[in-house]
């Protein structure tokens, strides 16, 4: 198992001398995650095979979920990064420890100033060779129409417009290898958006000539998209021209949309597939039946939250979450450990705040974690005025893990007098409530990426969308430390506003789910990345018989 | 006959028009606003009302309508608000599979359920008939699921081999195609024949008991004679009733089969649409669903005809 050093000092060669990239190797350096014990935050890293002598040929079939389109750029679901990764490529990206930016597209780049952050191309890169792109050379125009094409506002355009939107003064291409970005104030989560996997490049042309992406995929991957059936599969062919000599090594690709999960474990193991998620009851059963096959177990970036009532202008709290103390005390109620054992079989580690453990240094360290003191609990409804507990509504989505975590959490108040109504709701209605902010409380997801203001400003921001919370103060940190550069500060805020929310205690942070990987035992060098939706195999390999 | 089948034909129209309007009324009225829902996704905060108005949702209810009936009669069914994909494109993908897995279905069934509903009532109450019987309430009351997980899961534990997953069309490879729809065509069958011989068994029974068959027997026929040519004929009405009243559940109904076998067909299509109230893809699959049904009940009834020369088209 490859064991990832946490990037704590020093910068990499090619930062600059603003120590920008050295704020986005630091900010991910603590996801490292190796050692599988599960209820344990230890550090623990991508999860990696054993090497061996590179093979070139082969077909790799990986199962994949449900998916919508493919437009790298307006799509939000994990499984069309199974798509985009295998066509475009950004200008820069994440190792798959997270541990480090590393270059892409781009050969090196530079902080000129606050503001100014200058990227150059490596030369000679060429799109794939087909219509209407024909194999020509990439250039900086390409660039700054992805980057301007990721930030559009139109509604129904998803997700990821806000890496950049109102943030960016100017994009210029001087010359057709240089770009440079200028943002209208400091920006200190400019490189981790950049090296976001959804930041790719594409061609303009493609753009024009489909209307937009989300049936083809053109671009400078390793791999061509041949044929693309949704819902069905994907087939890629490996790109003569790619601008990484040797890669990549396999022949083909092909990415089989198998959605419903007992099908997906038994066509792995059936071997009609390579790579597979899996779901952690199937684990055990997967091992047994044949020694050989690799379960690799990686901290999901989806964290598991409770929430109680939002608030903002327009809404404001409702009894009895008006008392911050009624809130402290469903936090001191709860205990992590507990539903990492039922509902996740033990599969999970317990979160501090927002910010999931392993994403260091961003986390709070555990001895931030709130208290499990039943006693204290009660002392604070007391004083709440609620000695005797109440009455609420937890609403949560249906069919899914949650319905288990919200039972837990019904046993888990009780013991403070605080009867909860679980009321699971189908997908649909539930999000209806979710996003409308009409509940007391429920049982969410939350997302924890390489940018740590991505587990904040979307929940507790000025303008979060996913949650509301009207705690200005926290607005307020919240935007000042995407101004503040210097990393040693920045940390030290992120961590004040952790603190900041966890005494006010709108959430309970409960649990990270512990996910796993099926990979047949001919699949060499895949490594399991921390950011589920990184799906790069250009550097797999076969080797060795199937069945 | 040509101005029964007019008549028919015609009373499509208002039929059609009652369920799109009916479909229509209907997701609407349901909780969770496939506006919000879109919202939902976006990371930023965006107008709701751009976003209905992009979507047509800003008109009032009757316009919708209209205007949707109108491009109906155009022959567009609208584009998914989420893909952006044609939905006719999208349906005539997918109907295929369905409807040939509600085909294959129908055939597994019919070939299991007929000639053990024939030998149960020809042999009534021999050990024969209580086997076939026994296995008939199975059939009924093992829900088709199950019996799918089971088959998919066991075999993968035991011999490690699972029925292919990547969908190949009949037109391209016939026995690709067949050897991933069989399985599922047969678990289907299996649930389908059940009725099919409870419902043969008993019109056998009945029609055994007719003069007709007292002749045919006293003439000295053969038992194979006297059976198809007296009995099955004209215990067959029913059940052909039965079989077209299944296939349409059929088509509607392969939801689970099309996701344990991982088959690209209307049934996953539709429970999906529903879940993230995809309007166009909802109303789309049931405009096809609600013709196919019509169309299917009126060849049975044609098919009555066919089988009882006494019944007139007039």
């Amino acid at each position: 198992m490859k064991r990832v050093p946490h990037v704590t000092d020093g910068q990499p060669a090619y930062v600059s001398r603003r120590g920008f990239v050295k704020a986005g190797a630091v900010g991910v350096g603590g996801l490292a995650m190796a050692g599988l014990s599960s209820v344990s935050p230890g550090p623990r890293s991508a999860w990696a095979q054993d090497r061996g002598q590179p093979k070139r040929g082969g077909t790799l079939v990986v199962r994949s979920g449900p998916i919508r389109g493919i437009d790298p750029h307006f799509e939000t679901w994990g499984a069309t990064m199974q798509v985009v990764h295998q066509t475009y490529n950004a200008l820069v990206k994440f190792t798959h420890d997270g541990t480090k930016i590393v270059p892409d597209l781009a050969e090196s780049w530079e902080q000129k100033d606050d503001v100014t952050y200058v990227f150059r191309l490596r030369q000679g890169v060429r799109f794939h060779n087909v219509p209407p792109v024909n194999g020509r050379e990439l250039t900086s125009e390409d660039v700054k129409y992805s980057i301007e094409r990721q930030m559009t506002a139109q509604p129904g355009k998803f997700q990821h417009a806000y890496f950049f939107l109102g943030k960016l003064a100017s994009i210029q291409t001087p010359d057709k290898s240089t770009i440079v970005f200028k943002t209208k104030e400091p920006y200190a989560p400019f490189m981790n958006y950049i090296a976001n996997p959804w930041t790719v490049i594409v061609a303009r042309e493609v753009v024009e000539k489909h209307g937009d992406l989300q049936r083809h995929a053109i671009g400078t991957g390793p791999f061509i998209m041949q044929e693309y059936r949704r819902d069905q599969e994907a087939v890629f062919v490996r790109n003569p021209l790619y601008f990484k000599k040797g890669l990549p090594y396999l022949d083909e690709v092909r990415i089989q949309y198998v959605i419903d999960p007992v099908a997906a474990t038994a066509a792995f193991r059936g071997q009609q597939t390579d790579i597979s998620y899996l779901e952690f009851a199937d684990v055990a059963s997967i091992k047994a039946s044949d020694p050989r096959v690799h379960v690799a177990e990686i901290l999901s970036m989806f964290p598991i939250v409770l929430r109680t009532r939002p608030y903002d202008e327009q809404r404001p709290l409702k009894p009895p979450f008006t008392e911050k103390k009624v809130r402290q005390a469903i936090q001191a109620a709860t205990r992590p450990e507990e539903f990492i054992e039922i509902s996740r079989s033990g599969w999970g580690v317990p979160m501090v705040g927002p910010i999931a453990p392993n994403r260091k240094p961003w986390a709070l360290p555990p001895s931030d974690r709130p208290e499990y003191d039943l006693k204290k609990a009660k002392r604070l409804l007391a004083e709440a005025g609620y000695p005797n507990g109440f009455e609420v509504e937890l609403i949560v989505g249906s069919p899914g893990d949650n319905v288990k975590t919200a039972q837990v959490v019904k046993d888990q108040l009780a013991k403070v007098g605080i009867v909860v109504n679980v009321k699971p709701m189908e997908m649909a209605q539930y999000y209806n409530k979710t996003y409308t902010y009409d509940y007391s409380m429920s049982v969410h997801t939350m997302l924890s990426g390489e940018e740590p203001e991505e587990s904040l400003r979307p929940y507790f921001g000025a303008n979060a969308t996913y949650y509301r919370w009207g705690n200005k103060e926290i607005h307020r940190l919240i935007d000042e430390q995407a101004r503040v550069l210097d990393q040693a500060r920045r940390i030290e805020m992120i961590h004040r506003i952790q603190r900041l929310i966890l005494d006010d205690a709108p959430n309970v942070f409960l649990y990270t789910p512990i996910a796993h990987y099926g990979v047949q035992p001919w699949v060499k060098n895949y490594i399991v990345p921390i950011n589920a939706y990184d799906q790069r195999y250009e550097e797999i390999w076969i080797d060795g018989k199937r069945r | 006959m040509f101005g029964y089948l007019l008549r028919r034909l015609l009373l499509l129209i208002p039929t059609l028009v009652l369920v799109t309007l009916l479909v229509f009324s209907i997701i609407r009225l349901l909780p969770g606003n496939i506006v919000v829902l879109m919202m939902s996704e976006q990371g930023y905060a965006s107008e709701q009302a751009k976003l209905e108005q992009m979507l047509g949702l800003d008109q009032p209810f009757y316009w919708q309508y209209v205007s949707y009936i109108g491009k109906v009669f155009r022959g567009d069914l609208g584009v998914s608000f989420w893909t952006r994909e044609p939905v006719l494109d999208e349906i005539l993908r997918r109907l295929p599979v369905s409807v040939e897995l509600a085909l294959l279905a129908m055939f597994c069934g019919l070939l299991i359920g007929l000639p053990t509903g024939i030998v149960s009532a020809i042999r009534q109450d021999s050990w024969l008939d209580y086997v076939f019987r026994t296995s008939a309430i199975g059939g009924l009351s093992v829900p088709g699921f199950w019996m799918a997980t089971i088959v998919i899961v066991a075999a993968s534990i035991s011999w490690k081999w699972v029925p292919p997953m990547r969908y190949t069309p009949f037109v391209r490879d016939p026995l690709a195609n067949l050897s991933q729809l069989i399985i599922p065509a047969i678990i289907l069958g299996f649930a389908l024949s059940a009725s099919v011989m409870r419902m043969t068994r008993s019109m056998v029974l009945e029609v055994l008991r007719e003069d007709y068959v007292r002749t045919a027997w006293a003439k000295g026929l053969p038992e194979s004679a006297v059976i198809a040519r007296h009995v099955l004929k004209n215990a067959m009405i029913p059940v052909v009733t039965i079989m077209g009243l299944q296939l349409s559940t059929l088509i509607g109904g392969t939801v689970i089969m099309e996701s344990i076998f991982v088959l690209p067909g209307m049934g996953k299509f539709l429970l999906d649409a529903i879940t993230w109230r995809d309007y166009p893809v909802i109303q789309g699959i049931n405009l096809f669903l609600a013709t196919g049904v019509i169309l299917l009940n009126l060849v049975i009834d044609l098919l009555y005809g066919l089988l009882d020369p006494r019944i007139r088209f007039g």
